[in-house]
């Protein structure tokens, strides 16, 4: 790893036949970093995501997870890394902790720790009430709970999160902010894609904006104000100024 | 009804898009199927012509012998239709996505009642078609009758498909408003088992033949100038529900029983309306109860302690361990959750336990050239258990891949390879249905006299067998992946289930024949050990391709 990024993307290119959906992106996430992805529908924020965590491959470039290339070394890269998707699907004949203990299984833990890992992570978010049952009977806001929390089963040091807080009720959405920067504190690096601006304003140290597949503006709150003009705007505000809505 | 007409007819215009916008790659897929289906129909109807011809060479029990044969096949097909109906039924009329959308607009419940049983009728019916039409054909061409039998024979026939459909959408809607919340998978399953087990019984009481019948049927007296086997058919199937319907196209075919022609046409007539006024109205009412329940039991959330939801378990996995180990049980823990899939493993399962019971009853020691005879019954058992193989193939392993759907992200975004996917599946599927299969054909095996010894043979080629169609069908199933297709059923329908169904089929059919080749050498005392490593080539042959294709081809696997 160099000057301590733990998450790159190096000149990522994604081609869905003729259309190009992402375009010779490259970002660095340091250790300590929460990095937000933000722009329009179709900016392709969820494609750059999915090449992250290695759902896409790359037409071009590289993505590389502590040190390691995702594309070569996939397996290896991979438990570096937590995810947590757009829409939280998830199996529905399982209950939430049977799910949990499958990921589990999936990264290795063994089983003694892994007990007392999900007994932790219960305490996160307030699911325990429903923790056993189907979760063919969670609402949306609870699958978006689960998934989060087993993205951090496995201790990851880099997180990708697609809408985080996206169906969580205003309560568990404030835990989550929490929880990220928490994660952030202790050292672990976030990669999150939202179009809740406000939200990413209050938990990003830096944002993207991208729009056709290209990043079109990168830096802190401030850099970003600097760049636009305006002092004390807010993110949405810079938002619609780079997006030319302003 | 206008209305249900209207959405049927948007649903087959957006079936058939296909044709109007004449995509090249799915007109020939479903031009594949055509083929494949004609194939199927054709072979059935020389088998059907084949064995009515046979009948005819006796001449005293010919008439008997082709009455038990309408009588059998109508009561058989009828137990299947109903238990298949009541099957699909209560995942078609209570569980379909699109119920939270309609029952949100004004469509009237008694319009979504007819739409579902007319919808689970086209998707039942079919198979009947299948099997009944090529029956149909070679008894009015053995019995040489002009085109009148066939019309008729067809509306007699149509009568009886709706008589099965009527009758299952009552069980269906009885079922699902006996079920309350429709919630309850040990009440499902024991529904499923109790109709499954009731149909065995009655079929094999009165289906499959004992030897007494056979003697009874080959018995030269008469009555009144009828066989005496006649009247000891009428009464031993006189109330079976299919009864009227065999009557009356026994009596079209051959004009035995003619004086009653007109009484079975007017019971069949009447069996037909009785069911459909059934099904309107108590029907209706107690689908009209039940969706309400059933709905409300998806959509709503309700307070916790208010009703049992079902629990899992506190630790995972259970009964394997590491990665592949719990995705294995994770795949069995959502067959065995789900009644729906469970019902359908059953009812295979069903038709192969009824094919073995058949087996059973063959009486094998009053057949002269005895080695010919068993070694073509073990050959046939070989296709018909690669035939359900293939089925149960497309229809549970093909899908494997893809059914990971939506949820994919967690298995490709772990640190585990495919390649530890692939095993997991393969494991799976392989041991699962060999063990099924074996011990279901175990007891007609054993029954045909091959002996303990040519038993572990015949496991060996089952094995072989097994294990290529998992591999042929898992591997096509990866080379054709849709995560967004939820449907099973729908899965196997693109080229990759063409493919599978074909190589399978042509695999089976030459299994088949080098097992007989084998097994009428091994029962005349040689050990033909080279028609077993013909299988063994033949399956490394067809298997090895696809697996290596796939596997390359999951290495370039995106996930939606």
């Amino acid at each position: 790893m160099r000057d301590g990024l733990v998450l790159r993307l190096d000149r990522l290119t994604k081609r869905f036949g003729p259309l190009v959906a992402v375009d010779d992106l490259s970002i660095a996430v340091r250790a300590g970093e929460i990095y937000g992805l933000i722009g329009p529908n179709g900016s392709g924020k969820t494609t750059t995501v999915k090449m992250a965590v290695g759902l896409y491959r790359p037409t071009s470039g590289r993505v590389e997870v502590a040190g390691v290339d995702l594309v070569a070394e996939p397996e290896r890269a991979k438990r570096a890394l937590g995810y947590v998707p757009d829409e939280p699907f998830v199996y529905d004949k399982l209950s939430g902790r049977e799910f949990l203990h499958l990921v589990g299984e999936l990264y290795g833990i063994p089983r003694a720790a892994r007990g007392v890992r999900i007994e932790r992570l219960l305490g996160l978010f307030p699911i325990t009430e429903v923790i056993d049952g189907f979760m063919e009977r969670y609402s949306r806001g609870n699958k978006q709970k689960l998934t989060i929390l087993a993205s951090l089963l496995h201790e990851p040091r880099v997180l990708v999160i697609d809408e985080p807080i996206v169906g969580l009720d205003p309560e568990s959405a404030i835990k989550t902010r929490e929880l990220l920067l928490a994660f952030a504190r202790d050292g672990g690096t976030v990669l999150l894609s939202t179009h809740t601006l406000a939200f990413a304003e209050s938990v990003c140290h830096r944002v993207g904006l991208l729009e056709a597949g290209r990043l079109v503006q990168e830096g802190d709150l401030e850099t970003l104000r600097r760049i636009a003009g305006l002092p004390g705007a807010s993110l949405e505000a810079l938002y619609l100024h780079f997006a030319g809505r302003g | 009804m206008r209305l249900v007409l209207r959405l049927l007819a948007w649903r087959a215009r957006a079936a058939s898009a296909f044709v109007r916008e004449r995509e090249v790659a799915k007109l020939v897929v479903a031009g594949g199927f055509a083929l494949l289906f004609g194939l199927v129909v054709t072979g059935e109807y020389l088998f059907f012509v084949r064995a009515f011809r046979a009948v005819l060479q006796f001449p005293v029990a010919a008439p008997a012998l082709t009455l038990y044969a309408l009588e059998g096949f109508l009561a058989l097909v009828f137990v299947l239709a109903v238990v298949s109906f009541v099957v699909t039924g209560s995942a078609v009329f209570f569980r379909a996505r699109e119920n939270r959308l309609l029952l949100t607009t004004p469509l009237p419940l008694r319009a979504l009642f007819l739409l579902r049983a007319v919808e689970t009728a086209l998707l039942t019916s079919w198979s009947f078609g299948v099997l009944a039409l090529p029956a149909l054909l070679a008894l009015g061409s053995v019995w040489e009758r002009r085109a009148g039998f066939y019309l008729a024979g067809l509306a007699l026939l149509g009568g009886f498909v709706l008589f099965a459909a009527a009758l299952g959408t009552l069980i269906t809607a009885a079922t699902a408003a006996a079920l309350g919340h429709f919630r309850s998978r040990a009440g499902i399953v024991a529904v499923g088992g109790g109709l499954l087990a009731l149909a065995a019984a009655l079929l094999g009481r009165f289906v499959i033949p004992t030897q007494a019948d056979l003697y009874a049927l080959f018995q030269p007296g008469s009555l009144n100038g009828t066989p005496a086997a006649i009247y000891f058919l009428e009464a031993k199937f006189t109330y079976w529900p299919s009864h009227p319907f065999a009557s009356a196209l026994f009596g079209m075919a051959t004009g035995g029983l003619a004086h009653r022609l007109p009484g079975a046409l007017t019971v069949s007539l009447g069996l037909v309306l009785g069911a459909c006024l059934l099904a309107a109205w108590p029907g209706r009412a107690l689908f009209t109860r039940a969706i309400r329940e059933a709905a409300e039991g998806v959509v709503v959330a309700r307070p916790e302690g208010e009703v049992a939801t079902p629990r899992g378990r506190a630790v995972f996995p259970v009964l394997l361990r590491g990665p592949v180990g719990a995705l294995l049980e994770k795949d069995l823990l959502g067959f065995l959750r789900n009644p729906q899939e469970v019902g359908r493993g059953l009812f295979l399962a069903f038709l192969l336990v009824l094919y073995t019971v058949f087996l059973f009853r063959i009486p094998t020691r009053e057949i002269q050239s005895a080695e010919e005879v068993v070694a073509r019954l073990v050959a046939f058992t070989l296709v018909a258990t690669g035939y359900f193989l293939t089925t149960f193939a497309l229809r549970f392993v093909f899908p494997a891949i893809s059914l990971e759907g939506r949820m994919a992200w967690v298995v490709f975004s772990s640190p585990l390879s495919f390649a530890h996917l692939l095993l997991a599946k393969f494991t799976l599927y392989t041991l699962g249905l060999f063990g099924v299969m074996e011990v279901l054909s175990l007891v007609g095996l054993l029954r045909l006299g091959v002996g303990l010894h040519g038993f572990v043979w015949w496991s060996l080629l089952l094995f072989l067998m097994t294990l290529t169609v998992v591999s042929v069908a898992l591997a096509l199933g990866t080379l054709w992946p849709n995560f967004r297709e939820e449907n099973a059923e729908a899965l196997a329908t693109n080229a990759g289930g063409l493919l599978t169904s074909a190589l399978c089929l042509g695999y089976v059919g030459l299994v088949g024949w080098l097992g007989y080749r084998f097994f009428l050498g091994l029962l005349g005392g040689e050990r033909p050990l080279g028609w077993v490593a013909a299988v063994a080539g033949l399956s490394l042959l067809v298997a090895a391709g696809p697996l290596w294709r796939a596997r390359r081809a999951a290495a370039a696997f995106e996930v939606v």
